[in-house]
């Protein structure tokens, strides 16, 4: 699905990742965790496109083509979504108007038919039920004036409208009480399957509680320090990331 | 009748004491200039016809006369700090306290113009051309008034008192002040603008302020003239990169006052903060004009006015803020509030932005109303008469304004002055 | 709507498609003026004598009046001797009595431009009164309108048929001397349209008038006066395009607004007149004056506008609120780039008690375009409890263009609330990477972007023209980003 190989990339002429590497198969779940300033959110935001970042050297293969040379809308078009870790207020831009052209612009690229707003307001019902999501929302402008619980529904309800193949979860569990996490946690587990990858990226082990990871990666100083199982999460939320740093220094 | 004006005031400009080259720039002017009309955008709304139908004799140092313990009742710091007196725009040592004080020269215009003293080269430069009638004049009788040079980050606050008071009536004061705080210095400057006698006169003041780099000024004003004197103060600063400018102006005395701040940016990463309030009752006009210039990058600037208006008070607040093609990032911030009091009060406000730059961050808010019913209804269901419940608002909308002096001697004063002017309209209303 | 999408989708492919100089013959008298060319112009449109008078007193008027220069517009002066004041299609002097008898040359222009006079009947049920140049040629749904005992009709009909409307009404809200450019209106304007809509009745559809500018160094002097008698209710409205051309053209439209009591007039526009080239060359002067009075109680008057064309626009669409309990409405859009330049906002005049008066004002600029809203609110001393609330948002795009806020707030009565905001902003890198990450393209995310920043105007539209005016907005905005 997924081969980042030696990724270096930096920001303002500061380099952020250092030589990160990663193989995601499909149908696997990956964690990314690590400390502030690890580069977590800089990986996230290389790999959906953001041309702030500069990839100075490394190479990304995403469904066996180079990832790095498409445009942030190709991306979207191929399959990846990214929930954003502060998703951004488009005032005036009503939020399900949004969605629909967001949909049917990846609809047309992949000469899928385009959907007209019945049918579209159909999907979104039924996949609102399943979040438990106030259909206000769907009348608001996007994220404008939404509460952090809800702009992180509405960033998964479009992630299940959307049904990528590479799904990455920026923080997504930040700035939620527990009973929106769960929220959160049962839309994305609803999407789990074979064909599709999941890269969520967290600060805390509290997440994977309820989003089970087949791989755990810490990430400290732009590269990964140590993969593992679940247990290396239980193991940092017991240890804290110092001793792993203390390691990879020696 | 403006003919006779013009020519009264260029006889002025030619029979004054010849002390500096910048005389024959206000002189030029004098022989140029149109006189103030509402037509020019300038003096849109502004009655004219208080500093246009007299013609006022120019002050001279032996025009008043004072004791130092008449400058001692009008002081708000304490009697150890610097504090330089301008007796219609005359520098009175004195009527001064000068104790010496590292990192700080004082010098009476005249002798600092005599003598070359450093920085004075800088004269005029930001007041340039003169924008209208008054500049000129004041341009062209330059020889008052006081320069200031801080070296250093000074700690004692120091105070500047102008006092318009002579044997004659109609006499214009014309004082200069040069500021120029040099690199990493700071300074507090309190001036004050007091009433002594009630005459009718006319202050025409032109300050300029140079900050270096670094160099912090904070700069509170109290306009507390007689009510029969004529006032106009035309600021200019300059800010070098990473400098902050702190006014906060209250124009509360003289008939008709005009308040001119004109603020520009020469290096990046500066701030200033402009703060004013006025007061406008009786038959008085108050007037702030702001030109704020953005002309280069990451420059922030706010800008927050206040007035309350009664009686057949009339206020004007016209602020612009000019961001250039270059200045991006700027941060620029103005609001004006106005509270309207009674039925013959006018206020007519234009916040203007102009802007070159694309990525900026600029807004200005303005509102004009009467005080809250609601408020009201609410400090009067608390038990408080209505008479107090106003007197109470008011002062709180001046309020916030005012603790922008940051200096508590003069915030007390300040508030008293109004108290004293507001009572009596909050009782009547 | 159908139609109309799909010329405008060709109109984003093609450019300005629609300039292109229509072949008609027409009649017209060389450029110039004085009083002759008044008096030919009147007796041409066999006006009554009293028109003639009121035409000639604002001629002289005008000659003693100064162009205005406080705008914030700059633009090689114009020469007004070097303008054509009259110009008349051929076919229209015996006036068609149906579309029929409409020259098929006029219906191909029509056709052009997507606005098919026979589909749009069926469409969208809108009757039109097509300005060709300077004589009106077309009118349709005259039997439905007569019925409901409207009258809709050009302005010189108005004149022959209905003179004491014209006299009772006409230059009663902008004076012949009001400003330079609608001294110069009530001169030599050459036709325009007349509404009255009689007591208690609500126009059966909506009325609207295409302005064409097709005569070579043609000047347009429109003249639009509506009346809405107490309780009825009119929405109107005004949609232009123009033929490219390389000299400047002005364009001085007067329209005036009567509103009695209760009655409530919609006046929209679609502005699109050619803009220029990169540089501005060629394109429209646009300096118009448009002034509503609500003279009855409970009346009310609503200006909507997107201006996207023109290469200089001057347009202050404003609200005398006489009548107690009035409201006035300016909602705009604005849009300049390549050369444009725009100095629009309103003035919003409140004398009646209660009057309310809303301002919404959104200006884009892109390249070096140029934007100024320039706003009047005046609470005068018997305003009680008037109400004004106004919103001006700028967004720049590109680093070459300037947004400018210019409002001016006069108030005389302690009872009257006024609140004005502005704000200024670009659209955010964040704001395009989000939609991009969405899978909508640059272009589609500035367009959506764009039109969310503009949607409480866009809300105010009429259905079709709302449609009309997103695709315009996208359109005119192709490539501003990037």
């Amino acid at each position: 699905m997924l081969s980042i190989k030696d990724l270096h990339a930096s920001i303002n002429g500061k380099e952020i990742l250092k030589g990160l590497s990663l193989e995601m198969g499909a149908g696997e779940v990956h964690a990314i965790m690590g400390p502030n300033g690890s580069g977590k959110s800089t990986l996230s935001k290389v790999l959906a496109g953001r041309e702030e970042y500069e990839v100075t050297s490394g190479t990304v293969t995403y469904k066996g083509e180079n990832l790095l040379d498409m445009s942030p809308e190709e991306r979207a078009h191929q399959g990846i979504f990214m929930a954003f870790q502060y998703p951004v207020e488009l005032p005036g831009v009503n939020n399900t108007y949004f969605m629909q052209a967001s949909l049917n612009a990846i609809r047309k690229a992949r000469g899928e038919p385009e959907l007209n707003s019945l049918n579209f307001m159909k999907l979104v019902r039924t996949k609102l039920k399943a979040l438990e999501m106030n259909e206000a929302l769907l009348k608001r402008s996007v994220n404008t004036g939404f509460s952090g619980g809800e702009m992180k529904r509405n960033e998964i309800l479009q992630m299940i409208l959307l049904e990528p193949s590479l799904a990455i979860l920026d923080e997504t569990d930040s700035g939620l009480d527990i009973d929106a996490l769960k929220m959160v946690s049962m839309g994305v587990n609803s999407l789990r399957s074979p064909e599709r990858s999941m890269l969520v990226i967290t600060h805390y082990q509290r997440l994977l509680d309820y989003i089970q990871p087949d791989y755990v990666h810490v990430l400290s100083g732009g590269r990964i320090i140590r993969s593992g199982d679940k247990s290396l999460a239980l193991e940092l939320e017991e240890k804290g990331y110092g001793w792993l740093q203390e390691e990879a220094a020696a | 009748m403006s003919a006779a004006l013009l020519d009264h005031y260029q006889t002025l400009a030619a029979t004054a004491p010849k002390a500096h080259a910048y005389q024959a720039v206000g002189q030029r002017r004098l022989s140029l200039v149109e006189l103030p009309n509402r037509k020019q955008e300038a003096w849109r709304y502004t009655p004219l016809a208080p500093v246009l139908d007299y013609q006022f004799a120019a002050a001279s140092r032996e025009d008043g006369l004072l004791e130092p313990e008449d400058v001692a009742a009008l002081r708000v710091t304490p009697a150890d700090h610097v504090c330089i007196v301008l007796l219609n725009g005359f520098f009175m040592p004195e009527l001064s306290s000068l104790p010496a004080q590292t990192g700080l020269e004082v010098l009476d215009l005249e002798q600092a113009l005599q003598t070359s003293a450093t920085g004075i080269e800088r004269l005029g430069r930001l007041s340039g051309e003169c924008l209208h009638l008054f500049g000129a004049v004041n341009a062209a009788l330059t020889g008052a008034g006081v320069y200031l040079r801080v070296t250093e980050k000074l700690v004692q606050p120091l105070e500047l008192i102008h006092i318009n008071y002579s044997f004659d009536s109609e006499v214009l004061s014309n004082p200069r002040v040069l500021v120029q705080v040099e690199a990493q210095a700071s300074l507090t400057l309190i001036e004050q603008h007091a009433p002594f006698a009630d005459v009718l006169g006319m202050h025409n003041g032109v300050t300029e302020i140079f900050l270096s780099e670094g160099a912090e000024l904070l700069h509170p004003r109290l306009q507390n003239d007689s009510l029969r004197t004529r006032h106009l103060s035309s600021l200019y600063v300059q800010q070098a990169a990473s400098s902050v400018y702190k006014n906060t102006s209250l124009a509360l005395g003289s008939a008709w006052s005009r308040t001119e701040f004109h603020l520009d940016f020469s290096g990046g990463h500066a701030h200033c903060e402009l703060n004013g309030f006025y007061l406008a009752g009786e038959q008085q006009m108050q007037s702030m004009h702001l030109d704020v210039l953005h002309s280069v990058p990451d420059c922030s600037s706010r800008e927050s006015f206040k007035g309350i208006l009664y009686g057949q008070g009339k206020a004007v607040f016209d602020g612009n803020i000019l961001v250039k093609k270059d200045a991006q990032k700027t941060d620029a911030r103005l609001s004006n509030d106005n509270l309207l009091l009674s039925r013959d009060a006018e206020i007519d406000t234009k916040p203007r932005l102009e802007i070159y730059a694309d990525d900026v961050q600029c807004s200005h808010g303005t509102t004009v109303g009467q005080i809250d019913p609601e408020m009201l209804f609410y400090l009067r269901a608390r038990g408080i008469p209505k008479a107090a419940a106003t007197s109470m608002i008011c002062q709180g909308f001046a309020a916030e304004l005012i603790a922008h002096y940051e200096y508590p001697a003069l915030e007390t004063k300040a508030l008293s002055i109004l108290q004293e002017r507001l009572a009596p309209v909050a009782a009547n209303l | 709507m159908d139609a109309v999408e799909q010329q405008l989708a060709e109109l984003a492919k093609t450019g300005y498609e629609a300039g292109f100089v229509s072949n008609i013959e027409s009649e017209t008298v060389p450029p110039g003026l004085d009083e002759s060319v008044i008096r030919y112009i009147s007796a041409r449109k066999s006006e009554p004598e009293f028109m003639l008078e009121w035409r000639l007193g604002a001629y002289q008027k005008w000659l003693q009046m100064e162009e205005p220069d406080w705008a914030h517009l700059k633009y090689t002066k114009i020469d007004y001797q070097a303008i054509s004041y009259f110009s008349a299609p051929k076919s229209a002097a015996d006036a068609p009595k149906s579309l029929d008898e409409v020259d098929p040359e006029l219906l191909r222009v029509y056709e052009k431009l997507g606005i098919p006079l026979e589909e749009q009947k069926m469409l969208a049920g809108v009757a039109v009164d097509a300005v060709f140049d300077s004589v009106s040629v077309a009118t349709t749904f005259r039997k439905q309108l007569a019925e409901a005992g409207v009258i809709f009709c050009s302005i010189s009909e108005a004149m022959r048929e209905h003179p004491e409307l014209i006299k009772k009404y006409l230059g009663t809200v902008v004076p012949q001397t009001d400003n330079y450019f609608a001294a110069l209106n009530a001169a030599v304007f050459t036709d325009g349209t007349f509404v009255y809509i009689p007591e208690n009745t609500r126009c059966p559809m909506e009325l609207s008038t295409y302005f064409r500018i097709n005569e070579r160094n043609t000047g347009q002097f429109e003249r639009t006066l509506i009346i809405a008698d107490k309780g009825s209710y009119v929405s109107y409205l005004e949609g232009c395009t123009a033929p490219q051309r390389d000299e400047n053209q002005l364009h001085a439209a007067v329209v005036e607004l009567i509103a009695l009591e209760d009655a409530y007039i919609k006046y929209s526009t679609v502005q699109n007149w050619y803009p220029g080239d990169e540089n501005g060359k060629g394109g429209i002067y646009n300096f118009v004056t448009k002034r509503g009075v609500c003279a009855g109680d409970r009346s009310r008057i609503s200006w909507t506008q997107v201006e996207t064309g023109s290469s200089i626009t001057w347009k202050y669409p404003s609200c005398v609120l006489k009548g107690d309990d009035s409201i006035g409405e300016f909602y705009s859009v604005a849009v300049t780039r390549g050369a444009q330049q725009a100095d629009t906002g309103t003035k919003m005049f409140h004398i009646g008690k209660n009057t309310t008066s809303t301002i919404v004002s959104k200006g884009i600029s892109a390249d070096r375009g140029q934007n100024a809203y320039r706003g009047l609110v005046r609470m005068n001393k018997g305003a009680e409890n008037a109400r004004n609330h106004t919103q001006c948002d700028s967004l720049l795009i590109g680093d070459k263009c300037g947004a400018h806020t210019f409002p001016y707030i006069e108030v005389a009565n302690p009872t009257a609330k006024v609140e004005h905001e502005a704000t200024t902003s670009k659209i955010g890198e964040d704001q395009l990477f989000y939609c991009r990450q969405r899978g909508l393209s640059e272009e589609d995310a500035v367009s959506m972007i764009v039109n969310g920043f503009c949607k409480e105007v866009f809300n105010e539209l009429p259905m079709e023209f709302a449609v009309e005016a997103r695709k315009l907005l996208a359109i005119s905005l192709e490539g501003a980003v990037g």
